[in-house]
């Protein structure tokens, strides 16, 4: 059955592997930070088809289990993907009905396994992970990127949210940050990515993760800044008008 | 003048497909031309192709491609309902679908629409474009020619519309 194909690449040919090539439907920037009670997520709900803005109402914040928060940018239908390979991971979990239940720890650990495996395939999943959450009063917030680089910090964003984002919260995160200041702390940084991001849509949504549980809030708009001056008379000085 | 038609590219379709939901269920649309490059292969072509009884997916994209999913789509619900018992949900249809698109992303290329009616959920549009994503939306359009109605759909569209509304003003 091994009739061995004429090798032209290093790599073997491209029929005989299945590797995912490029990202049809994408999702932008996830920022993230740990705040007093636990952790704070934005993300915004929009999926990109190539430059065009298709889909508008976009979840790409999910809860997992009583414990974590995933929100995931790059290839949706990879995100879907994830999610059922941890819906088998938490049932399994739960069927031990032992009491215990994954923490964002783990949760992150078996993300970045199956990550960095796929990678190894040259058949990663698209995504840029973001894993929050709480357990027994630590709070956890970590990240995994399609090919399995993975840290915890005190912020985490994906994508444009690593340049635009972090900068802003290296400045201005603290310890203790109350839920309304967090809130308002992920805002800035959502409202430069939505000025500076072209795929990036004005309706988002914020997660919260406390010991209590999650709480995915409805969608709202963020308000934005337009009266600069070039924009007043605009035809002033123009001729004919 | 070009006059080299092409006609050994692939029988792509060329299309528009519209499917929306409407208070008593759902209404699906397509448009009927099959090209291969610039030569139009079929005129009457039937884009909207039935899974079961009460489910129908539209199909846009490669011809083939679209074909063989949605038979072996509707060989796997025809098992599924003997198996179940009773007629199969639109869900269902819509996660076969994904499946097959997800698992052969790199040889696939296909955007499909389904659309059905069952007794748990009631009307359901769910839209599967290349890449395997499935996103159940109130409505769906697909296909190139779907680029004409974004703004038509972004300024129109509204929930809760009667039959006639949901046909005339978006499918016909």
């Amino acid at each position: 059955m091994a009739l061995k194909q004429p090798q032209n690449s290093l790599l073997g040919s491209e029929s005989d592997s299945q590797r995912t090539l490029y990202p049809y439907v994408t999702g932008t920037s996830v920022v993230a930070l740990k705040y007093k009670d636990g952790i704070l997520m934005a993300a915004d709900m929009g999926g990109s088809y190539g430059s065009t803005l298709r889909y508008k109402s976009l979840e790409r914040m999910k809860p997992i289990s009583k414990h974590s928060l995933l929100g995931a940018s790059g290839e949706i239908s990879d995100f879907q993907e994830i999610l059922r390979y941890l819906d088998e991971l938490i049932l399994y979990d739960n069927m031990w009905d032992d009491g215990n239940s994954l923490g964002p720890k783990e949760v992150h650990n078996y993300l970045t396994r199956v990550m960095y495996n796929r990678r190894n395939k040259f058949n990663p999943l698209w995504n840029s992970l973001v894993l929050g959450g709480v357990k027994n009063g630590n709070k956890y917030l970590g990240t995994v990127s399609m090919i399995g680089v993975n840290f915890e910090d005190n912020h985490v964003a994906t994508g444009f949210g690593n340049h635009l984002a972090r900068p802003i919260l290296r400045q201005e995160w603290h310890e203790n940050l109350s839920f309304e200041d967090g809130v308002k702390l992920l805002e800035k940084c959502m409202r430069v990515l939505l000025y500076r991001d072209r795929s990036a849509v004005n309706k988002l949504q914020i997660g919260k993760i406390t010991e209590e549980g999650v709480t995915i809030h409805r969608p709202y708009s963020l308000k934005t800044y337009w009266e600069f001056s070039t924009f007043e008379n605009p035809a002033q000085g123009a001729i004919g008008s | 003048m070009d006059l080299e038609m092409n006609l050994n590219a692939p029988h792509s379709m060329g299309t528009t497909i519209i499917g929306v939901t409407y208070n008593g269920g759902v209404v699906l649309g397509a448009d009927s031309r099959t090209s291969t490059g610039m030569y139009v292969a079929n005129r009457a072509s039937d884009k909207i192709t039935q899974l079961t009884d009460n489910v129908y997916v539209c199909r846009s994209g490669s011809a083939a491609d679209s074909q063989i999913v949605s038979d072996y789509v509707r060989y796997f619900l025809h098992q599924h309902t003997i198996q179940l018992g009773q007629s199969a949900t639109s869900k269902v249809a819509a996660n076969l679908i994904r499946l097959l698109s997800y698992n052969n992303k790199n040889m696939l290329e296909t955007g499909l629409i389904v659309g059905g009616w069952d007794k748990y959920e009631g009307g359901k549009i769910y839209a599967i474009p290349l890449g395997g994503t499935l996103i159940e939306q109130p409505f769906a359009i697909g296909g190139s020619g779907s680029s004409y109605l974004y703004g038509f759909f972004d300024q129109a569209w509204k929930e809760g519309m009667t039959k006639e509304e949901a046909e005339v003003r978006f499918v016909l």
